[in-house]
């Protein structure tokens, strides 16, 4: 087996590479994918937290990389799904802890016994995104409809652009509010994708329901009637390869714009 | 203070207005220019009569634009009252005084020079926006707020002019370099070797060149390009461009689009205004291709019409 290796990565903080990396790799489990996820943010891993796996650390990447324990003993196995594993980072240390040699050498043992191995970036282009794309050769920018993060991501692009082992990158936009678009206060998922000129994986809406799951440690994608959750879903069809149409977030939902679209359909039948 | 003279600060010369419109409107546009911000104001009233109420409005749209009513001198024995009356400081501004003085501010050439007068300092670009199409001059506005005036183009270092007017401008150019001189910079960017790239300039990546350069794709902010001879960009520029940077000021630089942050030819610089001051513009079909090149030490942007 040779996993695919894939770096989600974004330059600003905060736009939601971790939690992207938490439901991506939890839908893909789901459907079938042994994954694992390494988290390469040394001194500031939140991965643990958004898959609610804190308390069974035992080992972490350093300890990996120090040769204090072995590789298969510091994944950690998830609550629910066999199927997904993480790869910690340790708390205590800093990013000069491990080399992009390190992690180059567990991604490559890593891809034989997985199908899809997800590499969460720390923010930033220094050592540690280095590290992080070290061993990857696909990668998720993920950004959000903000000018700071777009003006990030194309950064980011550019230095993935330069790095002969990444093969492919996708854009993932976070965060998408459609009411604002709507009245033009936010830049449009159209806007976002010609300024970078990448092409797009996923677009994920705005959820409330992200930091309930996140509190919880439950990834959202395990909620089925979250449109975040289904968007996060169909990221992860598109990752394995499938066809799935973007979601249509322009869609009215107020119960009063159901019942209109309701009358006009029936008015319309009449017709 | 009383003699005139200010510090961090400086001097509008409002004598040539007749009404009290007039002076507001004119105000209000040597205001909105950044350099003005947190500036104390002495004001050059001519023979206007202000009432009280009147000059509280002048003051409360000073302080509004952050800047500072320091004093003012006027001819007019109502508005001295009444300057008074509020407790403004009256002056009497003496011949000598060598503070930047703004001209009549009524034709936008003024306005130019009291520019010219906060820019001269740090050597940045002149602006010789005498005649501004007035459909360039909305285009670019018109895609930042309905809200804009016109006007505040007239006041930028970047400025958008019609064909016609660069022609005529081309006409006038007079330069102390000899013919045979000004012809062989023109003819070296033709010399120079190119370099073609066909892809998108991203945020933080730097392409120098000793020779031409040319980009199929867009140039995003944050992205720099410099070259010796012209630059093109098929596409969108909005990063920093420097053409001729060996210090030719007959370099060129063209783009379907032009939204630079920073312009550089040769020697000379210019900046985006504040007016237009937007990061990203929407990609459109219906962009005319537009060049920008020196005209008497400043930078004009005109568009490149079918016929040229």
């Amino acid at each position: 087996m040779t996993g695919r290796v894939i770096v989600i990565t974004s330059g600003k903080g905060g736009v939601g590479k971790t939690t992207t990396n938490a439901n991506i790799g939890t839908a893909l489990a789901r459907a079938g994918n042994k994954v694992v996820m390494i988290d390469t943010d040394l001194g500031l891993r939140n991965l643990d937290l958004l898959l609610g796996l804190e308390n069974r650390i035992v080992y972490t990447i350093v300890d990996v990389v120090e040769k204090r324990c072995k590789l298969k003993q510091a994944l950690v196995k998830d609550k629910k799904n066999p199927n997904l594993c993480l790869l910690a980072a340790a708390q205590t240390r800093d990013k000069s802890a491990i080399t992009e040699e390190q992690l180059k050498d567990i991604c490559e043992k890593l891809k034989k016994d997985f199908d899809f191995i997800l590499v969460d970036c720390p923010a930033g282009i220094e050592q540690g995104f280095q590290n992080a794309i070290a061993g990857a050769s696909e990668a998720i920018v993920v950004t959000t409809p903000e000018m700071s993060a777009v003006r990030d991501a194309d950064r980011i692009i550019g230095l993935l652009e330069a790095k002969e082992e990444i093969k492919s990158y996708k854009l993932l936009i976070n965060r998408v509010r459609p009411n604002l678009i709507k009245t033009n206060d936010m830049m449009s998922v159209d806007d976002v994708v010609e300024i970078l000129s990448t092409d797009l994986i996923g677009i994920i809406p705005e959820d409330t329901g992200i930091i309930t799951s996140t509190n919880k440690g439950e990834p959202i994608v395990n909620d089925e009637k979250s449109l975040a959750g289904i968007a996060y879903n169909n990221v992860a069809r598109r990752i394995m390869g499938e066809d799935v149409p973007f979601l249509n977030l322009e869609e009215e939902t107020s119960v009063i714009a159901k019942v209109k679209k309701f009358f006009s359909n029936l008015i319309g039948k009449e017709k | 203070m009383d003699k005139g003279y200010i510090e961090n600060g400086f001097i509008v010369d409002l004598t040539t207005a007749k009404k009290t419109s007039e002076i507001i409107y004119e105000l209000s546009r040597i205001l909105d220019m950044p350099e003005s911000k947190g500036k104390h104001i002495c004001l050059k009233l001519g023979s206007v009569d202000l009432s009280q109420q009147e000059l509280t409005s002048i003051k409360s749209l000073v302080e509004l634009m952050e800047s500072q009513l320091a004093f003012i001198s006027t001819s007019s024995a109502k508005t001295l009252e009444s300057a008074e009356a509020m407790g403004i400081k009256i002056s009497e501004f003496t011949e000598e005084v060598e503070a930047p003085v703004f001209e009549t501010p009524e034709a936008p050439t003024e306005v130019t020079e009291a520019l010219d007068s906060i820019f001269g300092a740090e050597g940045e670009t002149k602006n010789l926006s005498t005649e501004i199409a007035p459909e360039t001059a909305s285009d670019r506005i018109s895609q930042n707020t309905t809200t804009e005036d016109n006007n505040k183009d007239d006041i930028s270092p970047i400025i958008k002019q019609d064909d016609e007017i660069a022609d005529k401008v081309n006409e006038q150019e007079i330069i102390e370099e000899s013919d045979e001189e000004i012809a062989e910079k023109k003819a070296e960017a033709e010399k120079l070797p190119t370099l073609y790239l066909r892809k998108t300039i991203r945020s933080g990546q730097s392409i120098s060149s000793d020779g031409n350069i040319i980009v199929i794709g867009d140039v995003n902010p944050g992205a720099e390009i410099i070259a010796k001879g012209d630059i093109t960009v098929w596409g969108i520029l909005g990063g920093i461009a420097h053409a001729g940077s060996a210090g030719n000021n007959y370099a060129k630089i063209r783009a379907l689009k032009l939204n630079p942050v920073q312009i550089r030819i040769g020697e000379v610089f210019a900046r985006r205004p504040d007016t237009v001051n937007l990061p990203y513009i929407q990609k459109s079909c219906e962009y005319i291709p537009e060049e920008a090149f020196t005209y008497k030490g400043s930078i004009v942007i005109r568009k490149i019409h079918e016929e040229n």
